[in-house]
């Protein structure tokens, strides 16, 4: 119940497919899309939400609130998403990111009041990404069709489990209102309408919102998978050079910081 | 995946200005510090190429509002001319639709692409808010062609990885994509520009990065 805001935040970011039919694409290393025909209207419907619900939403939202209060709740939501997130590091094994995540954590609750503050970013722990889609991933489930699900957006059959568990940690799960829960979740909803409506509109504006959405979801999902590492046969994909490795070793790149 | 959204928009909206940069600073330290670490003549100069194009964009966001969108593509463009090769970038994004056009409409789409990007670049680069890039290191990936690695550090501290890759035109290493905490812009446009030139034709490509490099040049689109 309490994960509709964030079932919005995702939505917004929905759809993309790819026809994949023709073979640049599928040279471009992208999956197959059998549920085109679904997934296509169910974005349409995610952009068309945003642009009648969200969007008026958040410009009624920063008409009424000064900018540090907007700044303290996205602080507050982002914290609670921590729990989720470093859960997710232990899982895959990676236990110095799950460190890092759960001391952000505590530092920004204790610290930060409750998150309202961000202070584990000066104690250089930033934000990270995961969730338990990329778990499967690391643990070897391939990534099956991909989907658009409604007010949530791109995602695949791998990913499916991770919304049930996405609501068990989220914190208005263990709210004893429901009014608490709704009110939790309806600010969470505006709070995504703020934060994200930029790069909404970005997709948006791409010359095939669908395929440029799908094809950027299902490669940072790559990228996460393989804890943040790009291979060298990922990094050269598509040049098409005469001599280009594609047979050659995936040799990562230098490993960098990267959350 | 709920969290990893997050990091999917960052990562989208970075592709998307990926042959690009960020609204980022460029940590000159750093550059200085791959150029120690790359000893190598042939890794050095892509890293140059770079911090070259992250110099240009952190001075057009510190005065990007002094300067205005006009102001910014006027100063973005001998850079992003010197640092992108545009026609392969042109070349590799169509891809086997590239030999389906006639030289006039390769033409029409060379300079197309360059002036979007650098649209791209001038609108959105238009203000500091103390964002960081920096050259992590660069190395050859095969003959021909080097990556440089770089990180860009958002207001809120977290980090993200674009990796470049440069190809030798002449004597000048010149960006032939951008790669963005894993997403390829050459990849994403291959794959949009080629449903679209399949689905709609070549005009409606044409008139849609004109429409949106109108929106950018009128403010309406940021």
């Amino acid at each position: 119940m309490g994960k509709a805001p964030v079932f919005l935040v995702i939505f917004l970011l929905a759809g993309c497919a790819t026809t994949t039919r023709g073979p640049e694409l599928q040279q471009a290393g992208f999956s197959r899309d059998p549920l085109e025909s679904v997934n296509k209207p169910m974005f349409h419907f995610n952009m068309w939400l945003f642009n009648n619900v969200m969007e008026p939403a958040t410009r009624g939202y920063k008409a009424v609130t000064p900018h540090f209060f907007r700044t303290g709740v996205s602080n507050v939501f982002n914290n609670a998403d921590m729990p989720y997130i470093f859960l997710n590091d232990f899982l895959q094994g990676r236990v110095q990111k799950g460190m890092e995540g759960l001391s952000r954590f505590l530092v920004n609750t204790i610290f930060g009041l409750g998150g309202l503050f961000d202070v584990a970013n000066r104690l250089d722990l930033p934000r990270q990404s995961n969730g338990f889609g990329v778990t499967l991933g690391v643990w070897g489930v391939p990534q099956g069709p991909y989907l658009v699900l409604p007010f949530y957006g791109p995602s695949s059959l791998r990913n499916l489990p991770g919304l049930a568990l996405a609501i068990f940690a989220s914190p208005a799960y263990y709210f004893p209102s429901t009014n608490a829960q709704w009110a939790y979740s309806g600010m969470g909803i505006v709070n995504t309408g703020y934060t994200e409506g930029g790069k909404v509109h970005m997709v948006q504006e791409a010359v095939n919102p669908y395929v440029f959405m799908r094809n950027a979801w299902e490669q940072h999902e790559r990228f996460l998978i393989q804890g943040g590492n790009v291979s060298k046969s990922e990094l050269l994909e598509g040049l098409e050079l005469p001599g280009a490795a594609s047979s050659a070793p995936a040799v990562t790149a230098p490993p960098v910081s990267v959350r | 995946m709920l969290r990893g959204t997050g990091s999917l928009k960052a990562a989208v909206l970075l592709a998307a200005l990926a042959p690009v940069g960020f609204y980022a600073a460029i940590e000159t330290p750093a550059v200085g510090q791959v150029e120690k670490k790359a000893p190598a003549p042939a890794a050095a100069a892509p890293a140059s190429v770079i911090g070259t194009l992250d110099r240009a964009l952190l001075e057009a966001m510190k005065s990007g509002q002094r300067l205005g969108y006009a102001g910014r593509y006027k100063r973005l463009s001998p850079v992003l001319d010197r640092v992108f090769n545009f026609p392969r970038i042109a070349q590799l994004t169509l891809g086997s639709n590239w030999g389906r056009l006639d030289p006039g409409q390769q033409k029409q789409f060379v300079t197309a692409l360059r002036n979007y990007t650098i649209a791209t670049y001038a609108g959105r680069f238009d203000a500091y808010a103390g964002e960081r890039f920096a050259i992590t290191g660069s190395r050859s990936l095969q003959p021909g062609t080097v990556g440089v690695f770089t990180t860009f550090t958002e207001k809120n501290g977290k980090i993200h990885r674009f990796d470049y890759l440069l190809q030798k035109q002449g004597n000048v290493w010149q960006v032939i994509n951008v790669v963005a905490d894993g997403v390829s812009d050459l990849s994403l446009k291959r794959a949009e520009y080629t449903d679209t030139l399949e689905k709609k034709g070549f005009g409606a490509l044409l008139a849609h990065l004109q429409k949106q490099m109108d929106a950018y040049a009128s403010g309406r689109k940021k």
